[in-house]
């Protein structure tokens, strides 16, 4: 059984052909200015090497702390009502509005070693996240938290309570609830929420380098490293961007293939 | 949508609209380290340029897809020499202030740097500049002639934000321009094996006409303004 | 033994109770949109009373002036919804399962019997399938598979044959009305559902009450 073809009218096709482009026309562009010939030379570098490693480490660590500590706040601001909830809805979606260079200024103001609270964590702790790996997965799970919030509330909240009174019904406590039936209801989500900020966290620059600076092998993610190459050698830089497109299409792909069909 | 909520929307609007029309005036291009200069520059003529502030490098890439400006200032000379290269630059460039490399330390030097010595230190935040721009380029010549290990924890992509992390107590001392340094107010360390690395800026005109804004520069008002901003002037 | 007086507020309409349930089959009949819903909602603890006192075998579960509500799952209730809510990433089986599973046991124990509830309602052959595999009268029966398979003092049932087809009806019927749960709560709009001589409670004009059956 399939649906028969349906015309797509005109005043949707050409709109939606401009948005087509408009994604993938920089990719052209990108692609058609790669040094090809000489990529793996300048993606096997000791730099663009230990930029992979810390990319790497950065950005599926970001996506954990997204997981473990979004997906209770997104269970929150869906199961729940009120002007707190709305006040904490806005908060969520800041560090979406907040250009990336001004998140990691307010983070350095928060959390530096002179920072409100970062000075206390310095004092008490010893703790100083500017310019260590830590501080570079708090300012990519700064940006990318909204994107895992917003998918798996979403999901929530279409769900809705049916199946959580069910549950009840069945004498699940709330506990077992969450973790028995909205866990894995939702996990096609939750994996979508995990690739969004992921992808996001990968992508990560004006925050990062504000917050954690720039050090190779440390702090010195994949972007930090095109846009510091931009500078002198934009070749490298292109490759290092068409290695960015490569591993975040080939993982958004293989998630699409496994999880996020519906 | 409430209609309080729209006020902020109107206003972000009608803002936009005033922001538009007012054109035709010079574009001046102009290294990072006159970020502090702009706004007495402007005081001082009486036609305000336009100013695009950025590092050196990508303002000369800026113009080489297309950026227009009329006039280009840059923190060395390789960067203007590669303008010149493009045949983007259409008078001589000339020297216009000479900017040096100092040791900044971070207000009450909490790490209580004295010399470049310190800068071995694993226990102190050290902050240079990215070699791929001119201020981390002339702190690495200073590294390699001294023979300096520097226990860098970061490499910024700019001597603003380098110099502002040191500012803000971030970072216990960083190799920054003796400029940014007075902008911000910053403490240096004397160290006379520093002074001999210097860095040209150079101005040029980019349509073919003098400007005033390198006339102004080049005149005793501007070279006094100039070495009030921590220049050195010839 | 269940005893309701009080009432809920929705908006500008009013719902009063005036119920001592007895054990045994109760049929809840009256007019679309009157409440019935609403009266199973407020004994399995999805809705709150506003007023008055809800016990259920001498345990009060709901008073809010005494600021007493025992959560739904704390409570000896069983439900069958009308629109299923089943599962979506169990299969049938494990759907029917998950009441014992939730009360510690065993995963061998509880499929054993919950395959055992899943025949006594015709269905035992489409344990394995997951829920968006079934058709409408599968999941229904599955739901009540499940309602039947969760051990509780009253079981509430909200219009449990409307999707089961007609050859069908008698033998879930007959099903519900031995269900070893002491009593049953019936939502019906299907007047032979009801047997004759039955205990009733009418929702209607904003009262819920008991009256006799005819």
């Amino acid at each position: 059984m399939s649906a028969p073809p349906r015309p797509t009218p005109p005043a949707i096709a050409v709109p939606a052909a401009f948005a087509v482009a408009l994604l993938a026309l920089p990719v052209v562009g990108l692609l058609q200015r790669a040094p090809w010939s000489t990529l793996l030379e300048r993606l096997t570098s000791a730099e663009i090497l230990d930029a992979i490693r810390v990319s790497a480490t950065v950005s599926v660590v970001a996506a954990l702390l997204c997981l473990a500590l979004g997906l209770p706040l997104a269970w929150i601001l869906a199961r729940h009502e009120g002007r707190t909830i709305a006040v904490l809805r806005i908060l969520v979606l800041l560090p979406m509005v907040l250009p990336p260079v001004v998140g990691g200024t307010a983070l350095l103001f928060a959390l530096g070693r002179r920072g409100l609270f970062g000075e206390w964590l310095d004092r008490w702790f010893g703790i100083t996240l500017p310019f260590t790996t830590a501080g570079a997965v708090v300012a990519a799970t700064f940006v990318a938290l909204p994107f895992f919030v917003t998918t798996v509330e979403s999901a929530l909240r279409d769900e809705g309570p049916a199946l959580d009174e069910a549950a009840a019904l069945a004498g699940a406590s709330p506990w077992q609830t969450f973790v028995h039936v909205t866990l894995p209801s939702l996990r096609g989500s939750i994996a979508a929420g995990v690739a969004l900020s992921w992808a996001r966290a990968l992508g990560e620059f004006g925050a990062t380098i504000t917050f954690a600076g720039s050090l190779g092998g440390r702090t010195r993610t994949l972007p930090v490293e095109a846009f510091l190459a931009l500078e002198q050698d934009p070749e490298t830089a292109i490759a290092v961007s068409v290695l960015l497109l490569a591993i975040s299409l080939s993982v958004l792909a293989v998630l699409r293939g496994r999880w996020l069909d519906r | 949508m409430s209609r309080p909520a729209l006020v902020p929307l109107l206003l972000f609007l009608g803002l936009a609209a005033a922001g538009c029309g007012a054109d035709g005036s010079t574009v001046v291009m102009a290294p990072s380290s006159f970020t502090g200069l702009t706004a007495r520059i402007d005081a001082a003529l009486e036609d305000d340029p336009d100013w695009i502030v950025a590092g050196s490098n990508r303002l000369v890439r800026q113009l080489a897809d297309g950026a227009r400006a009329d006039v280009l200032i840059t923190a060395d000379e390789t960067t203007m020499a590669e303008a010149v290269a493009q045949g983007l630059v259409t008078t001589e460039p000339m020297t216009i202030a000479t900017n040096r490399l100092v040791l900044a330390i971070a207000p009450g030097n909490p790490g209580s740097v004295t010399s470049v010595a310190d800068l071995r230190d694993e226990r102190l935040l050290i902050g240079l500049c990215s070699v791929e721009v001119p201020c981390g380029r002339l702190a690495a010549e200073a590294r390699g002639r001294l023979g300096l290990q520097v226990a860098a924890d970061t490499e910024e992509p700019n001597v603003r934000s380098l110099a502002r992390k040191i500012a803000a107590g971030e970072l216990d001392a960083g190799l920054i321009y003796a400029t940014d340094a007075a902008d911000l107010g910053l403490a240096t360390v004397d160290d006379d094996v520093l002074r001999v690395f210097v860095t040209d800026y150079l101005a040029a005109s980019l349509n073919g006409e003098t400007s005033p804004v390198i006339d102004f520069l080049r005149s005793a008002q501007g070279r006094e303004l100039l070495a009030d901003e921590g220049f050195v002037t010839p | 033994m269940i005893s309701l007086h009080g009432h809920v507020l929705r908006g500008s309409l009013r719902l009063d109770f005036d119920l001592d349930v007895e054990p045994g089959v109760h049929y809840v009949v009256g007019p679309n949109g009157a409440g019935k819903t609403t009266l199973l909602r407020v004994l399995a603890g999805l809705e709150a009373l506003d007023g008055g006192e809800l016990a259920i075998d001498g345990q009060t579960v709901d008073r809010p002036a005494g600021g007493r509500f025992v959560a739904a799952h704390r409570r000896p209730v069983a439900m069958a919804f009308q629109d299923h809510r089943l599962f979506p990433h169990l299969s049938v089986l494990d759907n029917v399962a998950f009441p014992a599973r939730r009360r510690g046991a065993s995963r061998h124990d509880a499929r054993t019997a919950a395959r055992r509830h899943l025949e006594s309602v015709g269905v035992g052959d489409i344990a394995r399938r997951r829920p968006r595999e079934l058709s409408v009268g599968q999941q229904q029966r599955t739901a009540i598979a499940r309602a039947l398979a969760t051990p509780a003092a009253l079981l509430l049932l909200d219009e449990p044959l409307a999707a089961i087809d007609d050859a069908s009806r008698t033998l879930i019927r007959s099903r519900l009305r031995s269900a070893t749960h002491p009593t049953t709560v019936w939502v019906s709009h299907d007047p032979s559902d009801v047997e004759a001589g039955s205990r009733r409670i009418s929702v209607e004009g904003g009262a819920v009450r008991q009256t006799l059956g005819s």
